[in-house]
């Protein structure tokens, strides 16, 4: 009987075994059988409900090259979401095609993460219309070069105008056909345009410096300041001219009543039909190209006008530095086709890229995106190309009869042979954020501009020094690590081998049973060695190391700690103060949640199962689907916002106080955070109920003979008996609040921004953006570390400090 | 900082209406009238003085005087009635429960009544709550075919007419047909603010399969994710159970060499936070080619979980050994006696365990967020996070998507509640 039921176990066993080879083998789903067509995998650009035009022309092609089929549905996966790309790339599965935003070719490039298209170009020549440097802008070409080599080809471009509103013009009492030109005229139009109201709120503002989309890389330029020096290796981003360009910005952000008041009305805009420009609500905009779209489809009654925007009047002069230039500066952006490495189909993707480019996809396009268009009543503005001669045609083939909006499509397509372009270097993407920051900064006074610019500055420089420093540190040898590691596992094993020897003898039985238990803990061993202990001393080496993955690792010493508290101190201080912060006041709060919901259940009240039910099922929703939805609750808006609705609804009107912007601010980032822990709060009150329930009632008896008042029993015989609860879950709590990660990657703006101002920015998620966006895996090893070691820290002193508060039944020693 | 005391004042002044009110219930029930009137005209002082000030350290310093007073009070006067008493901190306790539970439930019937919505209710206010759509002709129609909604068009500011919209024209006039019985009058022109939209209670049910359309197409509608969640944690429950209680088994029962030690190990392996492995483990999940697999998320599992196997061994540990005595005089060896014999003991245990195993399987995010990038191989929550990202102008279909994500656990946690209560209770852990 015995024997058959072991051997049957045995046999059900090996039965598991192979079905979980075959799943790990096989997890992918149905495997296609091999289809003649090759597909085309494409990311970044989107098919959806409106883009009748990009369909067209994937159809087109599709259809003149049937040995093809393009996949351009990833959700959200690439484009703008550099972790998915790096991850799919190092990880050998890259997309065929990535439609990049240009001024992040650079940071790719550098890294080998794209293939050099040299080769394609060179064959081109001798085709028919071959794809050439000429064909473009020089700002859309130049920005996908690096180092000289072309990294992917511009599709479509955009820059920056000035819109006004002629119609508050006419009313202002300023003449709608003379817009400002000189930004001392912008700065006076714009306080002559302001409207207040009689309770000092806005009603109309003229114009907000970076609202819309300017940035001070458009002030900065226009004044003629510039950011990184020709040869790349210097970061100028505190010049005299940018500084002014700073000081600028900043004093009209003063002159119309102070950052803080303008953000405020400014976070009240909303988007589409109720844009500010289009109602009214701010009389003059920077904004890019694309909003002539906007336009025609949410306002096209609007009685607007489009100019190139104000400069420095020495530069309308011609005067000084500016002799010679340009009188108006803009500067474009776009989107390009770049092939990664590794890419499967890299032929196939150059003929894609060869036909997205070309005039006769773009007329393609157009007509079909014109045709959904009228059908839905709105009139079609092409989206400007890279291209000069798709340009010209589109402009052609799809006059608007809107003269206003013609107008506007005019300027903006003449401005563009003379646009400016970011600088193309590997640290585009720190430099961009760098510059945001010093913005931020500056026209809140937390800095002056010249101070902000130069931390700013410095911070990058260091960026940039030790990436020119980075080839000439020497490589990562593993050998040393590898040797002592062997050395001592061997010695370790000997060690046991003579210890194991020795306790268990020649008894066979003991034998068996020492072998059993090795075999029935071998799982757990194996596993520890290979995703714990592996990984822990790999985590070690990287610490010391710098990696970013796509090239080998090189050994950098201290240099990651150095900077983790010297440069950086101010993110990684400002990541664990908020982590403390939300334990601080979360757990306190959602452990008084949980116990006073358990002690009013406690109380054996009507109906105590549709409570208990009520108040647990929150903390069992998934931690994306709440975050998500407590987004939408904490919209700062008050007509989308259900509990600033509320808000607007009792406290605004009874006592003026305004609804604060939650998520979208920085002061009220953390309070969202906690008040959305504490909806799953309630979890808790399962483990005050069971805790509650041990208490035994003689106590409470006891307590009562005594002549304990309510609140007494609870200070003296609840609480201490609850104490190793409150306990277990401070250490949980600490432990776990310094563990966030994944509301705040969501709440935060979904790709892992930190919130406003950093303010939600948390250790893990400062880790992560290390590791996975800028491609520093050593420093973020070394970040690991440092979290490690301040939890063990504070594990280590709540439990020493156990002793004089948490009082255990167990302890009479 | 205001922030601060705000959130103190409304606290202190929302508790102290509450112990005021059921102070003046209980008195009115034990009909001692002259302490339910002082009750009363202390909380209506109360409410006098928080809408008339408008101070948070007002309202805090009030709260703090009425309420101990109105207890005061009650206490006197009832110090032989301890029914009196009773009352009070029930009715207290009832409304309290009462209130803390509707306000935990309504971020779900805003996230039902959201998902409802069609796009012009999304952003008013006041807020909408029962979802309404424009209502349809029956015979009119638009000049795209679809049936023509209506609306009221106010002539000459008193008149209200009935109206079919039939065309959207590209100047952003609208064209409409009057719906006169009997009379056949010429379609015009008019401005949106001419009209007014006719709606009727309807919710837009279409929301939830217009949010599926938006996804791509190799994932059949969202079904993709549902089933890598569902193979997912099937997988890592099982995983968990299977080698967490036979490692802890190992630990509590069988002697053998390294025990001790190897247990302080796994003790240790806790504290460290999941953050430093992260990356090397990555690197090895590349060199296995299981980068965008579903691999590197359930295998793990197959190696047990410290913590799991930390819970399950006090718990081997609290078997009498006389049942494992039994098993050995009856030749069953160490495996089968762990098998047969000890597996059924901890039921509960483990009914704990896989609860959790599951809970966190399913709700997994990082994982999937450094793993998947193909969207055949994404999981509910890595999918819903995407969503989110492309589609945060939309609420109506983020929030179909969100309900859709929510509804299969809600649906479980009411066929093993019993599992969940006692699961928590166990193993310790709360709400996470």
């Amino acid at each position: 009987m015995e024997i058959s039921f072991c051997q049957s176990l045995r046999t059900r066993a090996l039965a598991c075994v192979s079905l979980l080879t075959a799943l790990v083998g096989g997890t992918a789903p149905s495997q296609a059988q091999q289809a003649p067509k090759t597909k085309l995998i494409v990311w970044g650009l989107q098919s959806g409900a409106e883009t009748a035009g990009l369909d067209a022309q994937v159809a087109e092609f599709e259809k003149r090259n049937p040995d093809i089929d393009v996949s351009l549905l990833s959700l959200g996966a690439g484009g703008m979401n550099p972790q998915k790309l790096l991850t799919s790339i190092v990880g050998g599965a890259p997309p065929d095609l990535i439609n990049q935003d240009r001024f992040t070719i650079g940071d790719w490039a550098s890294r080998d993460a794209f293939e050099p298209l040299d080769k394609f170009l060179a064959a081109e020549k001798g085709q028919k219309s071959p794809i050439k440097a000429s064909d473009f802008y020089t700002a859309a070409w130049n920005e996908s070069l690096y180092k000289g080599h072309a990294y992917a080809i511009p599709t479509d471009i955009d820059d920056r105008v000035l819109y006004y509103n002629r119609k508050v013009f006419r009313e202002a009492g300023l003449d709608p056909n003379k817009p400002p030109r000189t930004w001392e005229e912008l700065k006076e139009y714009a306080k002559k345009l302001t409207k207040m109201r009689k309770d000092g709120t806005f009603e109309r503002i003229g114009f907000i410096p970076n609202y819309g989309n300017s940035w001070l890389y458009l002030y900065s330029w226009q004044n003629g300041g510039d950011f990184l020096s020709p040869d790349g290796r210097k970061c100028t981003l505190d010049n005299p001219q940018s500084v002014g360009a700073l000081q600028y910005m900043t004093d009209m952000y003063d002159a119309l009543g102070g950052y803080d008041k303008v953000n405020i009305f400014q976070s009240g805009f909303q988007g589409a039909e109720q844009d500010p420009f289009f109602t009214g609500k701010i009389a003059m905009v920077i904004n890019g190209s694309w909003n002539l779209g906007g336009i025609a489809r949410y306002a096209p009654d609007l009685d607007f006008g489009v100019a190139p925007a104000p400069v420095p009047e020495a530069r309308l002069k011609g005067e000084g530095i500016f002799k010679g230039q340009a009188p108006y500066i803009t500067w474009s952006g776009g989107f390009s086709l770049a092939i990664p490495r590794g890419a499967k189909h890299p032929q196939q993707a150059w003929r894609f890229i060869k036909w997205m480019t070309s005039v006769e996809s773009a007329l393609i396009g157009g007509k079909a995106q014109q045709a959904f268009n009228k059908a839905k009543g709105r009139p079609f503005v092409f989206t400007l190309s890279a291209s000069p001669a798709v340009n010209d045609q589109m402009l052609k083939s799809f006059p608007l009869s809107n003269a206003r909006l013609q107008g506007g499509q005019k300027t903006v397509v003449e401005l563009l042979p003379a646009a400016k372009y970011r600088p193309v270097t590997f640290i585009g993407q720190t430099l961009w954020d760098a510059h945001v920051r010093a913005f931020e900064r500056a026209c809140q006074h937390v800095l002056s501009p010249k101070a902000a610019l130069t931390e700013q500055t410095n911070l990058v420089q260091k960026e940039l020094n030790r990436a020119f420093e980075r080839d000439n540190l020497p490589l990562l040898s593993f050998t040393w690590p590898i040797i002592i590691i062997a050395a001592l596992s061997i010695g370790g094993l000997a060690f046991g081998g003579v210890r194991i020897k020795k306790q268990v003898g020649n008894s066979p039985m003991a034998r068996r049973e020492a072998l059993t238990g090795y075999l029935m803990a071998a799982p757990w061993i194996v596993g520890f060695l290979l995703l714990t202990a592996g990984p822990i001393i790999a985590s070690i080496l990287l610490a010391f190391s710098d990696y970013d993955v796509l090239h080998a690792p090189r050994y950098a010493g201290l240099s990651n700690f150095q900077f983790l508290f010297t440069d950086d101190r101010e993110l990684i201080g400002k990541a664990f103060y908020n982590a403390f912060y939300l334990a601080a006041f979360g757990i306190p709060l959602g452990m008084a949640t949980g116990l006073a919901i358990a002690m009013l259940l406690n109380m054996k009240v009507k109906g105590m199962n549709w409570y208990r039910t009520a108040f647990y099922i929150p903390s069992i929703v998934p931690g994306i689907a709440s975050a998500v939805l407590w987004a939408w609750i904490l919209a700062g808006d008050p007509s989308k916002g259900l509990l600033n609705a509320l808000w607007n609804a009792t406290l605004t009107q009874w006592f003026g106080v305004l609804p604060p912007g939650w998520f979208g601010v920085a002061d009220w980032a953390k309070p969202g955070l906690i008040v959305q822990g504490l909806w799953g709060a309630g979890g808790g009150m399962i483990l005050w109920l069971a805790g509650l329930q041990g208490i035994p009632t003689t106590l409470y008896e006891a307590a009562q003979i005594d002549g304990a008042s309510r609140w007494s029993q609870f200070r003296h015989v609840t609480l201490p008996m609850l104490s190793p609860y409150i306990f277990f879950n401070f250490i949980m709590g600490t432990i776990g609040a310094l563990q966030e990660f994944d509301r705040v990657y969501v709440l935060g703006g979904g790709s892992g921004s930190g919130g406003p101002l950093d303010s939600m920015m948390v250790p893990v998620l400062f880790l992560f953006k290390n590791a996975f966006q800028y491609f520093k895996m050593g420093y973020a090893s070394a970040i690991a570390w440092v979290v490690f070691v301040v939890i063990l820290a504070l594990a280590l002193l709540q439990l020493w400090a156990q002793k004089y508060w948490v009082h255990y039944e167990t302890d009479k020693r | 900082m205001t922030a601060l005391v705000w959130l103190i004042a409304i606290i202190l002044g929302l508790v102290a209406v509450v112990v005021l009110v059921s102070a003046s219930i209980a008195s009115a029930r034990v009909q001692k009238w002259p302490m339910c009137a002082v009750s009363a005209a202390f909380t209506l002082a109360l409410v006098g003085v928080v809408l008339l000030s408008r101070n948070p350290y007002v309202i805090c310093a009030v709260s703090v005087l009425l309420a101990p007073i109105a207890l005061f009070v009650v206490k006197k006067t009832t110090r032989n009635s301890a029914q009196a008493e009773q009352v009070t901190r029930l009715s207290a306790a009832h409304i309290t429960l009462m209130v803390g539970s509707l306000m935990f439930l309504i971020p779900f019937a805003w996230l039902i009544s959201t998902s409802l919505k069609s796009d012009d209710e999304q952003a008013v206010f006041p807020p909408v709550w029962i979802p309404t759509q424009q209502i349809t002709s029956d015979t009119t129609k638009t000049t795209e075919g679809e049936p023509a909604p209506l609306s009221w068009y106010l002539k000459d500011s008193a008149k209200q007419q009935k109206v079919a919209e039939i065309a959207d024209l590209p100047s952003g006039e609208i064209r409409v047909q009057p719906i006169e019985s009997g009379t056949n009058v010429k379609p015009f022109d008019v401005t949106r603010e001419q009209l007014t939209k006719i709606r009727a209670v309807s919710p837009r049910w279409k929301n939830y399969s217009e949010a599926l359309t938006f996804l791509p197409p190799e994932t059949n509608y969202g079904l993709t994710f549902l089933g890598n969640t569902l193979f997912l944690t099937i997988l890592t429950a099982l995983g968990t159970i299977l080698s967490s209680s036979m490692v802890a088994y190992a630990f509590a029962r069988l002697v053998w060499p390294g025990k001790n030690l190897l247990f302080v190990v796994l003790l240790a392996t806790m504290m460290v936070p999941g953050a430093v492995t992260m990356m090397p483990q990555f690197l090895i999940f590349r060199s296995l080619g299981w980068i965008d697999t579903l691999n590197p998320l359930w295998v793990p599992a197959f190696f047990g979980s410290a913590f799991n196997i930390f819970l399950l061994r006090q718990f081997f540990m609290s078997i009498p050994t006389e049942l494992e005595d039994a098993a050995k005089i009856d030749g069953c060896g160490p495996f089968t006696t762990y098998w047969r014999i000890m597996l059924p003991q901890v039921k509960p245990a483990l009914a704990a365990v896989s609860i959790s195993a599951v809970m966190g399987a399913w709700n997994n995010f990082q994982g999937p967020l450094i793993y998947l990038s193909s969207p055949e191989r994404m999981t509910l929550a890595y999918g819903l996070q995407l969503y989110q990202q492309q589609h945060s102008g939309d609420p109506g279909l983020l929030m179909a998507a969100s309900t859709m994500v929510v509804l299969p656990i809600i649906v479980l946690f009411f066929f093993t509640q019993r599992y969940f209560i006692e699961g928590v209770s166990l193993s310790g852990l709360g709400g996470r």
